[in-house]
């Protein structure tokens, strides 16, 4: 198997206010029908085009269970393999249709300790847009609160 | 012409059958609505234990090479095994399509709740993590009705937030997750 180097983040090594880069993510319809699938979320919003459109949605959109692994994929991403997420709350403001690229940017609001455990809580916005990347729309916010380790006394 | 609201209200009814796996939207009063709160929903046993194509397709899908979910060494070393990506914990809750025999099926409360609504889209998710999911553990849960809200206007139409609370458990009786989730309960006429 192909190598991969993680970037292992300690908490010692996050300061607050710290950006947590932007990740993308295209929405095309076969990751549509792909999220149907991993989740087997089979609610019709999901693959009937004709159906989200009843709801008043352009084409079928993703559901609440990508938006989660998206936000978990980006801190993992940032944090490191070893980052426990202990909390995540997200808020669906708009649905994100097929034909849509979703990014995800963030930042440490806080760092704290409490009960032995160190924390740090962000902040994620979720944006999305069709073709033009500058003109993009915000879908979700995520506010997370994740555990990660301390490095070894030496 | 042809009257828009009629005619998006017969495509939803159409898919009727296609929503039955998570139970049937119940047309009611808010006032019969509003007594449903506090009401817990039977303990449901998921049948089958985490598996991990399930974790493989979900990552899969997100493109998320975290190695808690591929290489068994290194989450072996990390969390004493593969894990369950945390997203998909509410997917392994859900209700299956199909089965050779009628079992009772679990009831998505947020629809059997009877409200003026006859669509529905999930807005709010807030998920606290207790401790892992392994491979191989087997999950059940059980939902428990928070809170009704009046009748708001968003801009899919007018409806109704519901929030239910899932408590989830392992086959040891540990909690491993609680979602708080709201459903948006809407009809589809007057924006």
């Amino acid at each position: 198997m192909r190598k991969i180097n993680y970037r292992f983040r300690y908490w010692e090594d996050v300061k607050e206010n710290e950006i947590i880069p932007e990740v993308k993510l295209p929405i095309t319809y076969r990751r549509v029908i792909q999220s149907v699938a991993a989740t087997r979320d089979f609610f019709p919003a999901f693959f009937s085009p004709e159906y989200a459109q009843a709801q008043g949605i352009e084409n079928i959109y993703l559901n609440t269970m990508v938006f989660e692994g998206f936000v978990d994929k980006v801190i993992t991403s940032w944090g490191g393999p070893h980052t426990w997420i202990r909390k995540r709350k997200i808020r669906m403001l708009r649905p994100v249709p097929a034909g849509s690229t979703l990014t995800c940017t963030g930042k440490v609001v806080k760092k704290y300790v409490i009960n032995e455990e160190f924390c740090l809580d962000l902040e994620l916005i979720l944006q999305k847009f069709k073709e033009d990347p500058s003109k993009t729309e915000k879908v979700c916010m995520a506010w997370v609160t994740i555990i990660l380790p301390k490095k070894k006394p030496t | 012409m042809l009257d828009v609201t009629e005619e998006k209200k017969k495509i939803l009814k159409k898919y009727e059958e296609d929503v039955k796996f998570l139970g049937s939207i119940k047309v009611g009063t808010y006032e019969e609505a509003k007594k449903w709160v506090g009401k817990k929903g039977e303990t449901y046993f998921v049948e089958e234990p985490v598996d991990i194509s399930r974790i493989r397709f979900y990552c899969e899908m997100l493109e998320d090479d975290n190695p808690s979910y591929w290489d068994e060494s290194y989450a072996k070393k990390q969390w004493g095994g593969l894990i369950c990506p945390p997203g998909l914990m509410l997917s392994l809750t859900l209700p299956p399509i199909w089965r050779p025999k009628e079992k009772s099926k679990p009831k998505f409360l947020a629809l059997e709740i009877p409200l003026p609504a006859e669509t529905f889209i999930n807005v709010e998710t807030e998920t606290e993590f207790f401790q892992p999911v392994y491979i191989g553990d087997y999950l059940n849960y059980q939902d428990e009705i928070i809170e009704i809200t009046e009748e708001k206007k968003t801009h899919l139409g007018l409806g109704y937030f519901i929030t239910i609370l899932r408590t989830i458990r392992n086959h040891k009786g540990e909690i491993v997750a609680k979602i708080k989730n709201v459903t948006f309960r809407f009809r589809v006429e007057e924006k």
